[in-house]
């Protein structure tokens, strides 16, 4: 997820350019929050907790960030964004309506199967963030929805209310994720793979 | 819910039994746990704000209540208790009816039911999850009776499809209705109620 988080800053200068390290600690801080948060969950989590697992000195934290919700609010946003893109790369692929939407959410099961912190930090503990972790989420939902919106209408094109058919669709999945991602059971998220793929073909009876 | 924290218990004597005075005076302490809850969110939720609300002595609280968790915990059960209690009521009116119209009542129900208490419907759906593990708990057990409740009604129309269909209904449904209570939108519960019954129902049938 954060692929500069790896990289070695040793004490001293480092000889890179201040706006360089500045990206590799901030890469770092936003692992070590879906570490943390993944783990604790968001309530428990502390800034000792994230300055632990990211090395980080408490003034480099501050100058990062403000505060824990800002912190994390950065990695839901990097994480939605991550997610977004695989659905929508998905969804563009895909014979007819059916197959896209298998794809797409298939996509969005394999995500959360490849980095299963990262979804946890995302689906599961924006519901534990406050009003500011609910509205993010809600708007991630929004936009997914909006995404498969073409699909669902060439799936149903007689809904009367597509809005909230894609909200309950994203819902819906994201309802079957949650309890395998607060535990991190990946073995079940491969299992329900292919069923949440299914469910486009079950759901929607007309052709 | 709790319709007796509003029984006038005067200071001094009141001539009430003992017994009586407990449960007005628990549920006053439930009632304010639900609307602190709605108001404040759990994270900002404290004993003294509760206390303040229900004009209740920290004394009193800890005779009924172990900790803020299990006053919470409490508020919820029972909050859950009366809506499935609603629930039952609307099913048992519509035994002889098509599985259609009794998943339309169920929704009804619930939503009917959130609608008349918004505190309440804020505080089960909304802030549960931010409640802790044992919040997530009695929130995945909620859904996991509903999802039971749907892949019964399923089985009658559509017995190809199974719990993992029943429960994307149920949480599909629930991520609608946790937005309007989010937004404060209480009030349009029973129609957003009539919407997911159709949009469920044509899911289901095509």
């Amino acid at each position: 997820m954060w692929p500069q988080s790896d990289v070695k800053l040793t004490g001293g200068p480092h000889g890179l350019a201040p706006e360089v390290v500045r990206e590799i600690q901030r890469e770092r801080l936003l692992k070590a929050t879906v570490e943390v948060v993944s783990q604790k969950g968001y309530a428990a989590t502390t800034v000792r907790d994230l300055l632990g697992a990211s090395g980080l000195s408490r003034r480099t934290y501050y100058d990062l960030y403000g505060d824990k919700e800002a912190c994390y609010l950065d990695a839901f946003a990097e994480i939605a964004r991550q997610v977004e893109e695989r659905i929508g790369t998905a969804v563009g692929r895909g014979a007819d309506g059916r197959e896209r939407m298998r794809l797409a959410l298939e996509a969005l099961v394999d995500f959360c199967v490849e980095e299963p912190r990262a979804a946890c930090a995302c689906l599961v503990e924006s519901l534990a963030a406050g009003q500011p972790g609910r509205s993010v989420r809600a708007a991630l939902i929004e936009r997914i929805a909006t995404t498969l919106g073409p699909v669902l209408s060439e799936l149903r094109p007689n809904d009367p209310n597509p809005d909230l058919t894609g909200r309950a669709t994203v819902g819906g999945v994201f309802e079957l994720l949650y309890g395998p991602l607060a535990r991190q059971d990946v073995a079940r998220l491969r299992e329900l793979r292919e069923q949440i793929g299914e469910l486009p073909t079950v759901l929607p009876t007309s052709a | 819910m709790w319709e007796q924290a509003a029984t006038k218990l005067t200071a001094g004597p009141h001539g009430l039994e003992p017994a009586l005075v407990a449960r007005v005076q628990r549920e006053r302490i439930l009632e304010a746990m639900a609307a602190t809850v709605a108001e404040l969110g759990y994270q900002q939720l404290t004993i003294g704000k509760l206390l303040g609300r229900a004009g209740i002595s920290k004394l009193t609280f800890y005779e009924l209540f172990d900790s803020k968790e299990q006053c919470f915990a409490a508020a919820y059960d029972e909050s859950i208790a009366q809506a499935f209690e609603r629930i039952e009521s609307a099913c048992a009116a519509e035994a002889l009816a098509p599985a259609e119209q009794r998943l339309g009542a169920t929704i009804d129900a619930l939503l009917e039911f959130f609608s008349e208490e918004p505190a309440v419907a804020r505080m089960c759906v909304v802030e549960v999850l931010a409640a802790g593990p044992a919040g997530r708990e009695r929130r995945a057990a909620t859904m996991d009776r509903l999802a039971t409740m749907m892949e019964g009604l399923l089985a009658e129309v559509r017995p190809d499809l199974g719990p993992i269909a029943a429960r994307a209904l149920v949480g599909g449904a629930e991520e609608v209705v946790f937005g309007a209570i989010d937004r404060g939108q209480t009030a349009e519960l029973p129609q957003l109620a009539a919407e997911i019954a159709d949009t469920q129902l044509k899911l289901i049938r095509g």
